[in-house]
């Protein structure tokens, strides 16, 4: 009696803590998970990162697990103990939803979901978040430069920051159009960098690719892109 | 007498039997939830509005690879964050049909998929909030689509 009322306290007390963070505790067909948000800082070469989220059954049945969803393959989950799925969760008795999320090719922040499914035709289900940001180490600052359509051909300018602990030099660069002319300029060798472009013509909508190949160290942070775009202004009533 | 009580019989089972035919050969048809403009969020668009749209629409499947190859909106667009995918070389592809778009509609599997809205918010982060043009997820994803009988 006692240890499960301190798991409840334990669990409270967590739940407080995890509202600080946006997170909300959640208590759903007897089964109460203290967060339901989990925010990871990956490093920037980490390709996967693991999480947990605590449960307890903090009703007075046994609750059967039927199935954990996520709607992509860069997550999986897994309930721990293995024992509790397919054997149920016992009043008072806790366990933990392990999510790995696979980070593939994601830089920024990306946010994923996995609904832990609950037996029975009304129990629904229950979403957790994990949320993770992997820092960019090349930051190009807008992504995309736009003139309208008809607009002076006035120059616009790409702002490079390097935000990596090691410098990263530009070893080649390329424009997709020929419309698009620029201009590299090193401010501070492998730290900051700035890029001019110039439309010859804005006469016609189009699109250029300005693609980067630097020495970074973290292969899936080595090739940058950004964009020039021509287009007709958006109506403003949609 | 005995004749037109046989015919019935024929014509019932004839019948039963064509209705097996039909339930099996039909296409699927899945429910979906009545889509009202004034209920659903903000980031979202009924697929009545956006078919209706007189804006140059962009449409975005952020399914799988696999699922896309599998059927999708004519026209449609492939983008994901699938970790297999290469984010950066699909949206190069995809900023081929974004630079002239008016309206970007994207889908998912069904409502609440949260693929959609995952890859909504990555374009409005980049470059279509920087383009300026507006960006919507499909209330009832691949389901509206399915119900309507576009796909």
């Amino acid at each position: 009696m006692f240890s499960r009322l301190s798991s409840i306290v334990t669990l409270l007390l967590l739940s407080i803590a995890a509202v600080a963070e946006e997170d909300s505790a959640l208590t759903h067909g007897g089964l109460t998970f203290p967060s339901t948000l989990k925010i990871v800082k990956a490093s920037a070469a980490e390709n996967q990162v693991t999480v947990e989220f605590d449960f307890i059954n903090s009703g007075r049945e046994k609750v059967f697990l039927d199935a954990l969803e996520t709607h992509c393959s860069c997550l999986g989950g897994e309930i721990l103990p293995k024992r509790l799925y397919p054997e149920g969760v016992k009043p008072g008795e806790s366990g933990k939803i392990r999510a790995v999320f696979d980070l593939g090719q994601f830089r920024g922040e990306v946010e994923k979901t996995i609904g832990v499914r609950l037996a029975g035709e009304e129990k629904g289900k229950i979403t957790l978040r994990v949320r993770v940001h992997v820092p960019v180490l090349f930051e190009i600052e807008p992504m995309t430069l736009v003139w309208g359509l008809g607009e002076e051909t006035e120059p616009q300018v790409f702002q490079i920051k390097v935000t990596h602990e090691t410098p990263i030099n530009i070893l080649s660069h390329s424009m997709s159009s020929a419309n698009f002319l620029y201009n590299l300029k090193v401010i501070e060798p492998g730290r900051r960098y700035e890029v001019t472009v110039t439309p010859e013509s804005t006469e016609r909508a189009g699109l250029g690719v300005l693609q980067f190949r630097t020495d970074c160290d973290i292969p899936k942070h080595r090739n940058r892109q950004a964009f020039v775009v021509v287009r007709k202004p958006i109506p403003k009533a949609e | 007498m005995i004749s037109s009580f046989f015919q019935l019989i024929w014509i019932g089972l004839a019948s039963l039997l064509g209705a097996v035919v039909i339930w099996a050969i039909a296409p699927e048809r899945e429910s979906v939830e009545v889509c009202d403009p004034g209920a659903i969020k903000p980031s979202e668009i009924c697929l009545a509005d956006a078919l209706a749209s007189e804006s140059t629409v962009v449409w975005v499947d952020a399914r799988s690879r696999k699922e896309y190859e599998a059927v999708h909106l004519p026209g449609a667009i492939l983008l994901n964050t699938d970790p297999g995918e290469n984010w950066d070389e699909m949206l190069a592809v995809a900023m081929q049909s974004f630079f002239d778009a008016e309206l970007v509609v994207i889908y998912c599997g069904k409502s609440g998929c949260a693929a959609s809205e995952e890859v909504a918010k990555r374009l409005k982060d980049s470059v279509l909030g920087q383009m300026g043009v507006p960006v919507k997820v499909l209330y009832g994803g691949k389901k509206a689509l399915v119900a309507a009988g576009k796909l």
